[in-house]
């Protein structure tokens, strides 16, 4: 699989994490083509660890708008042929890439996922290895994201569920890896984000699926 | 009471189950299953009830009032609407109590038989989420630096 990777990073107030972030991106066995970071009117300085990086890494700075629009700053910003987001309180195993790309390349297919690890910020990180199909398991050929389009903006939280709805239904042939690509980290923000709309915007990604769904009948 | 009964409640099996009901359709999330349900018509109407937590036979008299039916026919149409519900574990049932029933309007379309949509394209997404497996400790927090 040939073909330039581009990597967006959306943060918002993850000062503390953001920079192992960028780190476990840099340690890739196989490092994307550019790494470009959105700041989402961070208040915590998260900026500033980013610009720590220099040049290595690019960033864009925004008034906060949420996750799905600042993934697609960055998706507007990128010019790979291939996409890859990672959350800024996640981590990428060192051949989350590379195996991504083998697989990709090895399928035929527009999409791949590998296999998540949540991790509670504990020492140990060995939890199950479970097929995650989040943002920052995914790497995908630009011109299957484009034909799917940009993450709604109007949700805060399961753009992610809305927009791999929206790749089912465009026919994005998709595959997975067995290997662990993703490190995600659940910890206090987590819970604070669900805390202030509980299941509302899942609730109304699953109402806009059925109704798709019932228009297409 | 006037027009009250008394039986056992039937409720929404929170907070495993989720769900809002908006212009006659519910949409119902189920974090254990990672299936998700949605609802219209009689179903929904009796939902929205089960929503506020309701008795069967609070339930049997909304279907009569709505559609018209014979106390009868209410009555199994709510027991198999219910066995429907519980076989995917979307209500739970409490102690015998006394609940008035919810006023509803006559329905404008003729009655059909409460039908559940059923989906589970979005499991293994909906399954991530890590809400579903919280205990009463709550969250630990994440290292200071990572």
């Amino acid at each position: 699989m040939t073909g330039t990777l581009g990597v967006v990073v959306a943060c918002h107030d993850q000062a503390a994490y953001v920079g192992a972030a960028i780190n476990s991106i840099l340690g890739q066995t196989r490092v994307p083509d550019e790494i470009i970071v959105v700041d989402d009117g961070s208040r915590d300085g998260s900026a500033d660890v980013v610009r720590g990086f220099g040049n290595r890494v690019r960033l864009i700075v925004q008034p906060n708008r949420g996750a799905a629009a600042a993934r697609n700053t960055g998706v507007a910003a990128a010019t790979g042929e291939l996409l890859a987001f990672l959350d800024a309180d996640d981590l990428w195993p060192a051949t989350s890439v590379a195996c991504r790309l083998e697989n990709l390349a090895g399928t035929g297919a527009e999409l791949v996922f590998g296999r998540v690890r949540q991790w509670r910020g504990a020492d140990d990180c060995d939890g199950p290895a479970i097929p995650g199909r989040l943002a920052g398991a995914m790497l995908i050929r630009r011109a299957a994201f484009d034909r799917v389009g940009g993450f709604d903006e109007r949700y805060r939280t399961a753009e992610t569920i809305d927009w791999l709805a929206r790749a089912d239904e465009a026919g994005i042939v998709q595959a997975n890896c067995d290997a662990v690509v993703l490190i995600r980290r659940i910890h206090g923000e987590n819970l604070m984000i669900r805390s202030v709309a509980p299941a509302a915007d899942s609730l109304r990604v699953l109402r806009s699926a059925v109704t798709r769904r019932r228009a297409r009948a | 009471m006037k027009g009250a009964v008394e039986d056992s409640s039937v409720s929404v099996n929170a907070p495993l189950v989720v769900s809002e009901t908006i212009d006659g359709e519910a949409i119902i999330m189920h974090h254990g299953s990672g299936l998700y349900f949605d609802i219209v018509g009689s179903g929904a109407l009796l939902w929205q009830a089960i929503e506020r937590t309701t008795t069967r036979s609070a339930l049997a008299a909304s279907l009569c009032t709505a559609y018209r039916l014979a106390p009868e026919q209410a009555a199994s149409v709510v027991r198999d609407w219910l066995a429907v519900l519980a076989g995917h574990d979307l209500i739970a049932y409490g102690p015998a109590s006394v609940v008035a029933p919810v006023p509803v309007d006559v329905a404008a379309e003729p009655f059909a038989a409460p039908v559940l949509g059923v989906h589970a394209d979005l499991a293994d997404m909906l399954l991530l989420d890590p809400i579903h497996d919280v205990d009463e400790a709550g969250w630990p927090m994440g290292r200071a630096h990572a």
